[in-house]
């Protein structure tokens, strides 16, 4: 009996105007008065200037020896290059590394302030040691951590004097850049997991697999080829996030010079580096291309490494797991 | 005085359509029907009152519950996000140490973890009722699994950084980018979704009184009127029954009208106080933890972190303002701003350390737990900024508590009273009708 009564009396009400009137002014009151809670406030971030797109450079003699770099200079002898007595005014040389290259550059967090170590850190320290002439340039060195990306822009705008960052010496990159003369061969590889069947970049492109490489690298180049049109290539700002792919089974491997991968395998056990060298991949250290000067001091101190027993001596220490020591790459001159 | 004419309706023809009309006309062209007209107009005015006032109280005490109930969920929802935000902080800073640990600053991190899985579950289980319930469902969803797999890539990066490792790096770094990108992205939209319910709210509780004011007023003018016709009408100056429902709508009114205003009074100064405090003390721990972790970013990309530190002066903006604002609204809560601002002031100094290369040392003090150092000046701002906000979290509680006990007796003082009132007028008026028999 309840419902009846309810109805009725709903109905009574709907007749009454005073009702209707009521409930306008209540739907038209709803609005009025502030919000007392206004909309989430977000951070005023200021726009990163970015650089009007330029053409990307070409090399002018594909031909040419990409390695060939400007003649060496005593480093001990008296010097008058302006870069150099810069850096020494200054007291630093500001350099650009990897943090996270084992073997090459990686921070060390067993050691007191976790310093950064590897192949090219000591490359980066022979040099200091001649600018300095000290021994002791553990205070003399400011190291600044870029991305592979980061490589050839922070030449470019002199953020740093010079930069040891597994980079391959090329004819594009000499149009924006200088290097010295090559101090580590390397070849570009791949990794895969170790129950993987592929045995090579080829494999991988006949199975579609999903390959990781770092942007801005010659590794990405390297596949971004006609002959390896099916692969599923994916890009990240550093090798290293390559890893981490492919530990999540983002990706199915993982390219990149033998050097590195090597620092990859024996951080993961499950992975292992397959096939022959498919590129050639001469490390140098990069320059400001006005620096010439600067680049034959670097390339004095190289010569210096390979001729002292030094650059074997770096490569034991760090690169042993590679293979025994090879001779050093052979400098070649005259650009 | 006219005198009623009474027939005996057996003796009538059976009523035709016009014979009908005419009864009617009879029946309330007469001074009795007249009578009958006002008392049926004053108990449907009487009744309107009492249903419509009581309906109003219901409306502005349903809409304060839903305030306090969407505002608990927005303190909850602040709360995920600080204790993430914070726990990213905590593991982006600690990867600055190095694989060994700190066990205090490693159980801070499981907690923070553990009070952000756990109240982002309770803010899901909380849901509204709205349209938008599904989409904040979605979003806390997203934002939960995504604060699983935050905690699985911290995991890896743990375990990696313990056997010193770099790929460690890569995956801190991916579990902070994911933290930003969709964990507090997920957050922002049930945040927004939540911050709508409260106004909402409130809008609604605001608009509650009009229904009682303007039939209060209605039945008032309808018993006047009437009390004036049937004083013209009969020898008597008052009626009784009117006078009496008359006195019980206004005493009715002024028992309900001021505790409605009392009620929403309460509404919008809990709004307007300690929920505001709460929101901006709530934005500001949330930038300002951002900020804590951007600047250890800053510091692991080793002088070439210009792009965190820009991010960096954005949410340390954004936390000054914010925390700004919650001093000026209730002085009780500045000291956030003041720590803040001291732990801004040891920023500046690691940014010009290590800008002049000294990276070292710039770590070692954004790192220091002595006075003066980044980690004690931080952790002075986050323990004042807690205190803050528990305080204006509680002052928000009681608030809408007193808000909704003041209405709630009232509702049913309304009906009875408006129905007793309707009886009155009736009486009053049907005892006047029988002198006419």
């Amino acid at each position: 009996m309840t419902e009846p009564l309810h109805t009725s009396t709903r109905r009574r009400f709907h007749r009454v105007p005073i009702v209707a009137t009521l409930l306008a002014f209540a739907v038209l009151a709803a609005g009025c008065g502030d919000d007392p809670l206004q909309a989430r406030s977000t951070a005023e971030v200021a726009p990163e200037t970015t650089a009007a797109p330029v053409t990307p450079p070409t090399c002018p003699d594909p031909t040419a020896d990409a390695t060939r770099s400007y003649d060496a200079i005593d480093p001990d002898a008296p010097t008058t290059d302006d870069k150099v007595l810069e850096i020494r005014r200054r007291g630093r040389l500001i350099v650009g590394v990897a943090a996270d290259v084992l073997l090459f550059s990686a921070r060390n967090p067993l050691k007191a302030n976790a310093p950064i170590e590897g192949f090219d850190i000591e490359m980066l320290k022979a040099v200091a040691r001649k600018i300095f002439q000290t021994d002791q340039v553990d205070n003399k060195i400011e190291y600044r951590v870029i991305t592979y990306a980061q490589r050839l822009p922070s030449l470019i705008d002199n953020s740093v004097d010079i930069v040891a960052h597994t980079m391959t010496i090329n004819c594009v990159r000499w149009q924006q850049i200088a290097f010295s003369t090559t101090y580590f061969d390397s070849g570009q590889r791949v990794l895969v997991g170790r129950s993987s069947t592929a045995e090579s970049v080829d494999d991988l492109n006949k199975q579609k697999a999903r390959i990781c490489a770092p942007e801005g690298s010659t590794n990405i180049d390297n596949i971004n080829v006609p002959e390896y049109s099916d692969l599923r290539v994916v890009g990240v700002s550093d090798i290293t996030d390559c890893l981490v792919k492919f530990q999540q089974g983002d990706v199915d491997a993982v390219t990149g010079d033998d050097t590195v991968l090597a620092g990859f395998a024996a951080q993961d056990p499950y992975a292992k580096v397959v096939g022959p060298a498919f590129s050639s991949e001469p490390y140098g250290m990069g320059v400001n291309k006005s620096n010439v000067g600067f680049v034959r001091f670097v390339n004095g101190v190289l010569e210096q490494m390979r001729s002292s027993g030094e650059w074997k001596r770096h490569y034991d220490t760090w690169l042993s797991v590679l293979g025994r020591a090879p001779a050093p790459p052979v400098a070649v001159y005259g650009r | 005085m006219a005198v009623a004419t009474r027939i005996d309706p057996a003796s009538l023809p059976a009523p035709s359509t016009s014979g009908a009309n005419t009864s009617v006309s009879d029946a309330f062209g007469s001074t009795p029907g007249r009578m009958r007209l006002w008392s049926l107009a004053a108990a449907i005015a009487c009744v309107v009152f009492a249903l419509a006032g009581s309906a109003a109280i219901d409306a502005r005490s349903g809409a304060i519950d839903d305030a306090a109930s969407a505002a608990f969920r927005l303190e909850r929802l602040e709360e995920v996000r600080v204790a993430a935000v914070e726990a990213d902080s905590i593991a982006t800073t600690s990867f600055l140490v190095g694989g060994l640990e700190d066990p205090v600053r490693r159980a801070r991190f499981e907690d923070r973890l553990a009070v952000a899985t756990e109240t982002l579950t309770a803010v899901a289980a909380a849901g509204s009722d709205t349209d938008r319930s599904g989409e904040e469902a979605d979003a806390l969803s997203t934002a939960n699994a995504a604060l699983n797999r935050f905690a699985g890539l911290i995991e890896q990066a743990r375990s990696n950084n313990r056997q010193a490792l770099p790929v460690g790096a890569a995956y801190q770094r991916e579990a902070s980018t994911l933290m930003r990108d969709v964990v507090v992205a997920e957050l922002d939209i049930a945040d927004a979704i939540v911050r709508d319910d409260v106004n909402s709210a409130v809008r609604s509780s605001r608009s509650a009184a009009y229904a009682l004011h303007i039939s209060a007023l209605a039945a008032i003018a309808v018993l006047i009127g009437a009390s004036v016709w049937m004083a013209r009408r009969t020898s008597r100056f008052v009626n009784l029954g009117l006078a009496g429902s008359l006195l019980a709508i206004l005493v009715i009114w002024a028992f309900s009208g001021p505790a409605m205003a009392s009620a929403q009074s309460a509404v919008d100064d809990t709004a307007s106080g300690p929920l505001s405090v709460l929101d901006q003390l709530g934005q500001g721990r949330a930038a300002a933890f951002d900020a804590r972790s951007l600047e250890a970013l800053t510091l692991i990309s080793r002088g070439s972190g210009g792009a965190y530190q820009t991010q960096w002066v954005g949410e340390a903006d954004l936390a000054s303002r914010q925390l700004d604002g919650a001093c000026k609204a209730d002085p009780a809560s500045c000291s956030p701003l003041s720590d803040f601002e001291r732990y801004r002031g040891v920023h500046d100094e690691v940014r010009v350390l290590d800008d002049a290369g000294k990276w070292d040392d710039a770590v070692a003090l954004a790192l220091g737990t002595e006075p003066g150092g980044g980690a004690a000046s931080f952790e002075s701002f986050a323990a004042s900024s807690d205190a803050a906000s528990t305080a204006a979290a509680d002052a928000v509680d009681t608030g809408f508590d007193d808000a909704a006990g003041s209405v709630t007796s009232r509702q049913w003082l309304v009906l009875v009273g408006g129905l007793v009132a309707a009886g009155a007028a009736i009486g009053g008026i049907a005892q006047r009708i029988r002198e006419y028999r």
